[in-house]
């Protein structure tokens, strides 16, 4: 766990999978995806994601909530912007990161081949 | 201590010594912006009517300096060509939000103050998220069903019915439609306004930490006073004296699209002020 919340700088206390899971029991959609924050932030980003209607999401498609997965993501750097503060992730967590824009990599680009066919 | 080394205490209103309760500790963390969804709202009366009538609103649903959402508060009486023109101002004008571009949503005053499910209870009430405002008691006296003056020791004070939040019965008074929504109480301060809510009978209502929820409203025309010391000033005369760029908060728009730019100006004006502020207070 890293040394301080990356949103507040507080003392860390949970890892928030940025990604989420499917449904309440359901495994996460990216595990490693994890950045460490306090519980304060904790509940209120929750609370921001509810009122974003992006906590759960809507329906799966060809490619596994990718749509969802990068909003998710998205939402969250913007966070990390509008505190101020670094959007940092840990070696695991870049890990992550990184698949998951190289599955978006390559949705795009299959998309992209369908639309030329 | 006197001249001839006794030392002087006044004993008046001394409790005993078997009464003598301790100091009460302050809370080690005292609530801050940001720390949950808060709600920052404005509103104006209605230009070119002789009595002061609800005009136009709009609010911020705010996470510190990130807009979760926005949203323009119209009359519930609004024309369709008003409302039209109000809309088309939204869907012209959208706001950066977090989830990239995002519309200011049209609400109506009932739909706004829903007591079971608006964005107002959502956000003061069942939230328990800061309510921010520039002169709170004229966002709330206009937005009132019905505004009674209190009386004894309360007689400098109001009571506030909140659209949907109470009734009046056969005698005259004004009683909670839900034993969970309370009404509200404002009084003014020196600068500003003291604003709560009023408690619900028989354990109803919200308690947070065994205490009934009074709210946490925050009115920034108190919140400059208590930084610049400056009574007499205007909004925009405490906006310049704390460093913040002016923008005046309306007292009357007209409502139709020019109106609606005009509160989204307010609103985010007093949310570029708190985060002033919250930036420049020691952490």
């Amino acid at each position: 766990m890293t040394s301080s919340c990356t949103l507040c700088g507080a003392t860390p206390v949970v890892g928030h999978h940025l990604t989420g899971r499917p449904s309440p029991n359901a495994a996460y959609l990216d595990p490693d995806l994890v950045t460490d924050i306090c519980q304060r932030c904790h509940d209120r980003e929750h609370v921001i994601l509810r009122q974003l209607d992006v906590e759960w999401p809507q329906a799966s498609d060809a490619t596994p909530y990718l749509a969802h997965r990068l909003v998710r993501v998205a939402v969250f750097a913007r966070r990390c912007s509008d505190q101020e503060r670094p959007f940092v992730v840990d070696g695991r967590s870049a890990l992550g990161l990184h698949r998951l824009l190289l599955e978006a990599c390559e949705a795009l680009a299959t998309s992209a081949i369908g639309s030329v066919r | 201590m006197t001249s001839d080394g006794y030392q002087v205490v006044n004993v008046r209103g001394f409790p005993g010594l078997g009464h003598y309760t301790r100091p009460t500790v302050p809370a080690a963390y005292a609530p801050r912006l940001g720390d949950q969804v808060d709600l920052v709202i404005v509103a104006a009366a209605e230009a070119g009517q002789t009595t002061a009538c609800f005009g136009l609103g709009a609010f911020y649903e705010i996470a510190g300096p990130s807009v979760v959402c926005a949203g323009i508060v119209v009359p519930d009486d609004l024309g369709h060509d008003e409302l039209g023109a109000i809309g088309a101002w939204a869907k012209a004008h959208p706001l950066d939000g977090l989830k990239g571009s995002v519309r200011w949503s049209v609400l109506t005053l009932s739909d706004f103050y829903d007591p079971r499910s608006g964005p107002f209870v959502r956000r003061a009430y069942s939230g328990a998220g800061w309510c921010i405002g520039a002169d709170l008691g004229r966002v709330f006296g206009l937005a009132a069903e019905h505004v009674g003056a209190r009386n004894r020791a309360n007689a400098d004070s109001f009571e506030v019915w909140l659209p949907g939040w109470g009734k009046q019965h056969a005698r005259g008074r004004w009683k909670r439609v839900s034993p969970n929504r309370p009404s509200m109480r404002m009084s003014s301060r020196r600068v500003g306004w003291h604003i709560s809510f009023g408690p619900c009978a028989n354990g109803a209502g919200k308690y947070v930490k065994g205490s009934l929820w009074r709210g946490a409203f925050l009115d920034v025309l108190t919140v400059a006073y208590a930084l610049d010391a400056d009574r007499g000033a205007t909004l925009p005369e405490h906006y310049a004296s704390l460093g913040v760029a002016a923008t005046d908060i309306p007292l009357t728009v007209p409502v139709d699209g020019h109106g609606a730019a005009q509160m989204a100006a307010a609103v985010d004006a007093v949310h570029r002020f708190m985060l002033a502020v919250y930036g420049s207070a020691p952490s």
